[in-house]
């Protein structure tokens, strides 16, 4: 089945076959990550909210029109569902994160080394954090983040400096220097 | 750290990601070799850059278990769930809305079909005639009525507007007459109050005058008293002079 258009796993989604979804949905996984990563700063949060965007996506596929589009389609209902993240989280920070320090531990073991890089990355401005996380957690090269983000390569290289400034100091604000 | 160190510190971010120009990658080697804090600043950059490299890569290294795991939720997807607030044509027919229209509809077209289906019954002329007539007069006398006081409303109006304009002339007309009396009262009764001023300054000068010439009288009396007083003293003087010389010179012929 992976050898299968989009169209047509898009088409075979709209008529039920999960089987389908799931391979679109792992065709397209990295990139909705990579997005909910550079939005959210949280590799736990950007799992669970690219999994529920990739959820309402198979619930929705019957609205999506252009079948070929599916990749820049999801990626917006991830986007969406992103913000809507964010603003539940702010709540939730507002009214339980100044009695709870920490909100949970890290299931994955392996990320607890860069938990406080974590940290720092959450922190970091969205323009600063977006092309540095696509940079290196994507594994794109400048041309490709400037290209994904729309933005001029100096833009790109202007933006991945910054970011790299703001995270060192943000590292040294949190007793974390290396 | 001085302004050289500041504006390396950009070169350093540059260096990271291979954006420097030779001469620049030059330039900073050279002073990263004299400058031991910007190099420390650099290591630790490079440091980062690393640690984020391997963070990724250990993200990445998850990112097929994480596929599994959303392949399973897939499955387990229950595809007649809703999927949240969307335009749907079934939501809308199964709505509240739909709902009270249907009924509406629904009793609209049963009195149709009740009124077309019951037999109709034969109509009484007279009474109809009475009823037409009533209703009629009642419409008829109802629009004379409301014509009338239509016209009595608009007389009432122009009459009002005419009294009020004649009342407003009238009302002027007496407030001037007002002020011009009141304007003659204020100057004849500051006109008499000045002259009975005036008259009161005469008669105070007129005494004054009047005591004036009685002390100058006065005066004059007592200088002519004084005078012939002065004048029988001084003839008494002369007397007694008189007569001491002759006294003194008894027998002296030529003297007399």
């Amino acid at each position: 089945m992976s050898e299968l258009t989009d169209e047509n796993l898009v088409d075979a989604s709209r008529a039920g076959d999960k089987d389908a979804y799931a391979v679109l949905a792992e065709r397209h996984y990295e990139r909705v990550y990579i997005t909910c990563l550079g939005v959210l700063g949280s590799v736990h949060d950007a799992e669970d909210v690219t999994q529920d965007a990739m959820l309402r996506g198979l619930l929705r596929i019957g609205t999506l029109r252009d079948s070929s589009q599916f990749g820049s389609w999801i990626v917006r209902i991830a986007r969406n569902y992103c913000v809507s993240f964010i603003r539940r989280r702010v709540r939730r920070r507002k009214y339980v994160g100044q009695f709870v320090g920490q909100e949970s531990a890290p299931p994955d073991n392996s990320l607890v080394p860069y938990e406080s890089l974590q940290r720092a990355i959450e922190k970091l401005p969205p323009e600063s954090r977006q092309p540095l996380v696509t940079y290196f957690f994507g594994g794109e090269s400048v041309r490709d983040v400037a290209k994904s983000m729309k933005l001029s390569n100096s833009t790109v290289y202007q933006r991945l400096r910054v970011a790299t400034q703001q995270l060192h100091k943000l590292l040294i604000e949190q007793g974390d220097v290396l | 750290m001085n302004e050289d160190c500041e504006r390396m510190k950009d070169k350093m971010a540059d260096h990271l990601f291979d954006h420097l120009s030779a001469p620049d990658r030059d330039a900073l080697n050279e002073h990263v070799a004299r400058c031991s804090k910007c190099a420390e600043h650099l290591q630790a950059l490079k440091d980062e850059k690393a640690l984020l490299s391997d963070f990724a890569e250990k993200v990445g290294a998850g990112m097929q278990q994480r596929k599994e795991k959303m392949t399973e939720a897939i499955q387990r997807c229950d595809l007649t769930e809703p999927a949240g607030p969307r335009f749907s044509w079934a939501a809308i027919a199964r709505g509240p809305v739909t709902k009270l229209a249907v009924a509406a509809g629904l009793l609209i077209a049963a009195g149709f079909f009740a009124g077309r289906l019951l037999p109709a019954r034969s109509a009484d002329i007279g009474q109809l005639q009475t009823a037409l007539e009533t209703s009629l007069k009642a419409s008829l006398e109802e629009g004379i009525y409301s014509s009338l006081i239509e016209q009595v409303k608009r007389d009432r109006e122009s009459a009002l507007e005419r009294h009020y304009v004649r009342l407003k002339g009238e009302l002027a007309r007496q407030s001037r007459y007002e002020m011009n009396e009141i304007a003659q009262m204020t100057l004849t009764a500051s006109r008499t109050a000045t002259e009975q001023r005036l008259e009161e300054l005469i008669g105070l000068i007129e005494a004054a005058r009047t005591v004036d010439h009685w002390q100058i009288a006065r005066a004059i009396e007592q200088i002519e008293s004084n005078r012939l007083q002065d004048r029988t003293r001084f003839g008494e003087s002369l007397v007694s002079l008189a007569s001491l010389k002759n006294e003194i010179t008894p027998g002296d012929p030529e003297r007399n």
